[in-house]
């Protein structure tokens, strides 16, 4: 019974925060066509912020990590102007924002390292609420966790469904040509995407840095991890989304209680491997959107 | 000047390929101009070119009176000029209704949706019976409709129709017929290109047959060109051998 509640708890956790993270990358490849291999550099620049609101601005947590959205939103439209936009139109731009993309991180790295020093920060927890479910228990950031990222992207899903933005951004994942046709500007549709991504991945940035520690390479694991969710859930599905950040979050929970932290990886990227080979569609598709 | 839209001297291309050689064209207002030749000959370039969606290599442009040269499409459309894209499989997973509000709202016209879609309700009383179905279950027939009634949503001063009867069954080419008749009452300018050129003959006032890229016959669209002339010259334009 121990067993089977410390599983919920951080299948419950691990699904909140890798949920954040393929939300938005979801959310750029179905509009950009990009993978953006800077999401988790960026996780990692959104937490050091939260950080330093917190700790030279003395704001509280959660009204830090609202700072650090705001200021994350603005390094997301420089994002989107300075690797994005150069690139996307060309021939073969896919690419070159990719590399771009995976440039960034290093620049990040670096910056967060020059910045901030090699010594290793940690944020204090969101709140002390404690929350025991037969069993189970969550408290502080984890509890912010659990209840916070599928409000959010829920709230995601919502706005692409229901508003005139994500009517648009629905178009142009659907359609390019005609959506331009129809007067669209992809340009404010792509600015839109990135800064909903990069708040997201703050807001995973932050969490993750209240539970475990901020360094400059943070990002990398939370990162992967998305990517196999949206292998799993199918890349430009925001219920195949959560569905599969649940799914490797129960995976690397409970391989992580029986097998260790050191098999848990190996197993999770080898469940990746087979649902690419066997279903590369995602397991939710039924088949892959005609072109 | 009078004219509504002006192409002179264009020449475009994909790559080393040249479509257009020096193509000039002028649509008036309340006119309609239609685009007859056989296909892989231009004309669709030439309407890409026109509403900015492939940059010319030289030439010029000019829409109500401005130019048009590095206005984004999204601007084109604002002023009025809306193209119809040819056989567009338009946004599979929206509905209907969403696809005709989106068209409102993209082009500057959320305000007045309402009115807008009672309008293309009345040309297309069938998208009215589909309006709560997705774009990507509808028959090839009523895509198209679809996709002119996005068009009409946009309140254009120039609609561009691209092949609109293009693949469908006679009969229902013949319901869309009757349509694009309706949609041609509603709309000030149009150039029409399709393939069945007595459709084009009957809807337009002048009509351009367009062979390698350049026009090479220009006349009233009343008939006074036999048929037989037309298609041997379509013929004679794919018999020489040139691309």
């Amino acid at each position: 019974m121990d067993g089977i509640s410390v599983i919920v708890t951080s299948t419950l956790v691990l699904g909140g925060l890798y949920m954040l993270m393929a939300a938005g990358l979801t959310l750029i490849w179905s509009t950009l066509r990009v993978f953006n291999f800077g999401h988790g550099a960026l996780m990692m620049f959104g937490a050091y912020l939260t950080w330093t609101l917190l700790d030279a601005g003395g704001l509280p947590v959660a009204v830090a990590l609202l700072g650090a959205v705001a200021a994350m939103a603005v390094i997301g439209v420089a994002y989107e102007f300075l690797l994005v936009s150069p690139f996307i139109r060309r021939p073969g731009g896919d690419m070159l924002v990719m590399v771009a993309t995976l440039a960034a991180t290093m620049l990040l790295q670096s910056g967060a390292q020059l910045i901030w020093g090699p010594e290793i920060k940690q944020l204090p927890p969101f709140g002390g609420a404690r929350v025991e479910v037969a069993g189970a228990v969550a408290q502080g950031s984890q509890l912010v966790t659990i209840l916070l990222a599928p409000l959010l992207v829920g709230l995601l899903a919502l706005v692409l469904k229901r508003t005139g933005i994500g009517l648009t951004v629905r178009a142009l994942e659907q359609n390019r040509e005609h959506a331009q046709l129809l007067g669209i500007a992809p340009r404010r549709v792509y600015v839109f995407v990135v800064v909903v991504a990069i708040g997201l991945a703050t807001v995973a940035g932050a969490l993750l840095g209240s539970m475990q520690f901020i360094s400059p390479g943070m990002g990398g694991d939370p990162l992967l991890r998305a990517f196999v969710v949206l292998a799993l859930g199918g890349a430009g599905s925001l219920t195949g989304t959560i569905a599969g950040a649940y799914a490797i979050g129960l995976l690397e929970a409970v391989t992580t209680y029986y097998f260790g932290l050191s098999w848990s990886p190996v197993l999770v990227f080898l469940a990746m491997i087979v649902i690419m080979l066997v279903k590369p569609e995602g397991l939710l598709r039924t088949k892959v959107r005609s072109a | 000047m009078s004219d509504l839209l002006t192409v002179e001297n264009l020449t475009a291309g994909y790559g080393q390929a040249k479509v257009l050689r020096g193509i000039s064209l002028r649509v008036g207002q309340h006119e309609a101009v239609g685009l007859l030749g056989p296909n892989g000959h231009g004309k669709t370039t030439l309407l890409r070119c026109v509403s900015n969606l492939h940059r010319a290599a030289s030439g010029t442009i000019a829409f109500a009176g401005r130019d048009t040269r590095g206005e984004s499409p999204g601007s084109l459309v604002r002023r009025g000029l809306i193209h119809v894209p040819q056989g567009s499989r338009l946004f599979p997973q929206l509905t209907v209704e969403e696809a005709l509000r989106l068209s409102a709202s993209s082009s500057g016209h959320s305000s007045t949706w309402r009115d807008g879609i009672d309008q293309v309700f009345s040309v297309f009383p069938k998208l009215k019976e589909r309006r709560r179905q997705l774009t990507g279950t509808l028959s090839g027939g009523e895509r198209q409709m679809a996709s002119l009634g996005m068009g009409l949503m946009a309140r254009p001063t120039l609609l561009i129709l691209d092949e609109p009867t293009l693949g469908l069954s006679p009969k229902v080419k013949h319901e869309l017929s009757e349509c694009i008749v309706r949609v041609r009452a509603e709309v000030s300018s149009v150039i029409l290109i399709d393939g069945d050129m007595d459709l084009v003959l009957d809807l337009t006032d002048r009509y351009h047959v367009v062979l390698h890229g350049d026009v090479v016959d220009s006349g009233a669209s009343d008939g006074s060109r036999s048929r037989d002339e037309m298609m041997s010259l379509f013929l004679g334009g794919t018999a020489d051998g040139r691309h």
